[in-house]
């Protein structure tokens, strides 16, 4: 997929980023003006992370596959009840699991604002940078990601459900053209026993480019995380 | 002249009568007088007409007293049993009409002294005095009640409280006046509530087998800053649940299997048919675990249904709620330190 779109030779479209960039810091902007500054109730948690992913890719070849782990790290601050930064960094190596895939290695950061109007809610807006690189090429996903996520409370509030869906509005890869069609799902768990956080969740992504010369690319990156960690502060 | 008489009649029947203070007043004055000059058969002339029923003139009880006491008086001064008989008589019927009724020793002679002590003797009474309202330090202050026999009696003075507590002020023989006291504490020891009280003075002769009873009714108000009052035993809506319902437990039941059908959807529907559908490993270990979860919660919720966060706070607020109380009950008992009692004779009050 990668050495396929390097050999058409589209330049990276700069503009895309800069653009999607821009509309994440209005976004983050506007969701931390919701709430007030706040001086108490900070709070913070810090987990570690590994995940098992598998990117999927059709680009008029048939179906590449290629599956690996990842490693990395989440971290999120909590201003108030209602108010959450999160930052997320990943990467690791997907081995080609398919007759004509490469391996690739794979190394994304994501960064969102999120508001919990009510507790069992929360919206969230962000930004994300995805990178594939090979031995023959690297290509850049940028994308600006807006979603909803409702938070299931099972036995008290040790332990939280999770279901996320999240568009992306906006999102451009290096050597393609933009995505015409964007989004994600998630379905998650989170247990919490006095400080330490334990999570799985599964995310899939699924864009769908429009058709060039033909071809109708797809492609899809579906994962499943556990992570574990520390929760501190007043939550 | 029939008519005139007629008319006279009716004029008389129709005129007011006349005031008591003026012609009795003076009756008994001039009576009085001529006590004192020894002119007693013309005293005895006018007191008999004051104690008499053609009298035109109104007489008070007081004034009706105090002729019987002079009619008593000069006759005891007058020679022969009879006279002293008829002395004795009349000052029974003074002391009938009123037990407090006494000679002056300072003023009467020994005659007349003993012949009252007879009347008093072959005369039975118990009493007690009106009293004037007045206010006392309940436990330090004290109020006087003036009670008598008229003779050596067992006298029993006892108090009874709205509530019916009852406290003995007295109890014991006696003769005569004596003065009892209360210091407005009932017989526990605790403060006299407000309310209407009865005051009970029974006498019962030694000389004679009668018993005499006299009520007077008090009303007694307190004086003292108003009181709080305690917060109430808090209600079904002032606690927070202690319990989980039992819908909790399905509803955890459900949002477990929840999360795994969107584990199990996100990989299935989501997907893009050209590239099939996502790995059912991944997604199929979170709908594993959320299905785990979900019926662990269900277990969980309905083995342990108690919510201590929830009993932790509604025990704070009910420790709160008796801290409250206890200040509240210390500031009362302060206020009701400074209170004072307003005694006073109730209408309808003693004989």
């Amino acid at each position: 997929m990668i050495r396929a779109a390097a050999r058409r030779g589209q330049p990276a479209q700069l503009a895309a980023p800069a653009r999607a960039m821009r509309l994440g810091a209005v976004a983050l902007g506007l969701l931390g003006g919701l709430e007030a500054p706040l001086s108490a109730q900070l709070a913070a948690s810090g987990t570690g992370l590994v995940a098992v992913a598998e990117h999927r890719v059709d680009a008029g070849r048939g179906v590449e596959q290629a599956t690996g782990m990842l490693f990395g790290g989440e971290g999120t601050l909590f201003l108030g009840a209602r108010t959450e930064i999160f930052l997320h960094a990943a990467s690791g190596n997907l081995t080609a699991s398919s007759a004509n895939a490469d391996d690739r290695d794979l190394a994304e950061v994501e960064l969102r604002a999120t508001v919990v109007p009510v507790p069992w809610l929360a919206l969230h807006a962000g930004f994300s940078a995805r990178e594939y690189s090979s031995v023959m090429v690297r290509q850049r996903w940028n994308a600006l990601r807006v979603g909803a996520e409702a938070r299931l409370a099972l036995v008290g509030a040790g332990v939280t459900g999770t279901l996320r869906a999240v568009v992306m509005p906006s999102v451009s890869v290096s050597g393609l053209e933009d995505p015409s069609r964007a989004f994600a799902a998630g379905a998650g768990l989170e247990w919490r026993a006095g400080v330490l956080a334990l999570g799985l969740r599964y995310e899939l992504e699924r864009y769908d480019f429009p058709t060039a010369a033909g071809v109708d690319r797809r492609e899809q990156l579906s994962m499943l995380t556990a992570h574990a960690g520390l929760r501190l502060g007043g939550r | 002249m029939k008519r005139l008489a007629t008319l006279a009649l009716l004029l008389g029947a129709l005129a007011p009568p006349l005031p008591a203070q003026t012609n009795t007043a003076e009756m008994l004055q001039r009576a009085r007088r001529l006590y004192e000059n020894l002119e007693v058969e013309r005293a005895l002339v006018v007191l008999r007409q004051v104690i008499s029923p053609a009298l035109p003139y109104l007489v008070s009880p007081e004034q009706r007293i105090e002729a019987y006491k002079y009619l008593g008086a000069s006759l005891a001064l007058q020679p022969g049993a009879e006279k002293r008989d008829s002395a004795v008589l009349y000052f029974r019927a003074a002391l009938e009409r009123d037990p407090f009724v006494d000679l002056d020793p300072q003023s009467f002679s020994p005659a007349q002294l003993s012949a009252f002590v007879e009347a008093r003797d072959r005369t039975f009474a118990a009493a007690v005095r009106p009293v004037l309202a007045d206010t006392l330090v309940p436990g330090s202050g004290q109020i006087t009640f003036q009670t008598l026999t008229t003779h050596r009696a067992r006298l029993s003075v006892e108090l009874r409280s709205p509530t019916g507590l009852r406290r003995v002020l007295f109890d014991g023989d006696n003769d005569g006046l004596r003065e009892v006291r209360w210091d407005g504490l009932l017989g526990d020891g605790s403060m006299a509530p407000a309310g209407r009280y009865e005051l009970d003075v029974i006498g019962a002769s030694k000389l004679l087998q009668i018993t005499d009873t006299v009520t007077m009714y008090l009303d007694v108000t307190d004086l003292h800053p108003p009181l709080e009052d305690t917060l109430p035993t808090p209600g079904p809506g002032d606690l927070l649940p202690e319990q989980y319902p039992l819908s909790v437990a399905t509803g955890n039941l459900l949002k477990g299997l929840g999360v795994a059908a969107g584990a199990l959807l996100f990989q299935s529907v989501f997907t893009n048919s050209t590239l099939g559908a996502g790995s059912a490993l991944l997604s199929g270990a979170v709908a594993g675990v959320g299905t785990i979860t979900g019926v662990i919660s269900f277990s969980i919720s309905q083995r342990h249904r108690s919510i201590p966060a929830n009993i932790g706070e509604n025990a704070r607020r009910r420790e709160a709620r008796e801290t409250d109380n206890a200040g509240i009950r210390q500031r009362n008992a302060d206020r009701l330190r400074i209170t004072r009692l307003v005694i006073a004779q109730a209408t309808g009050g003693a004989r």
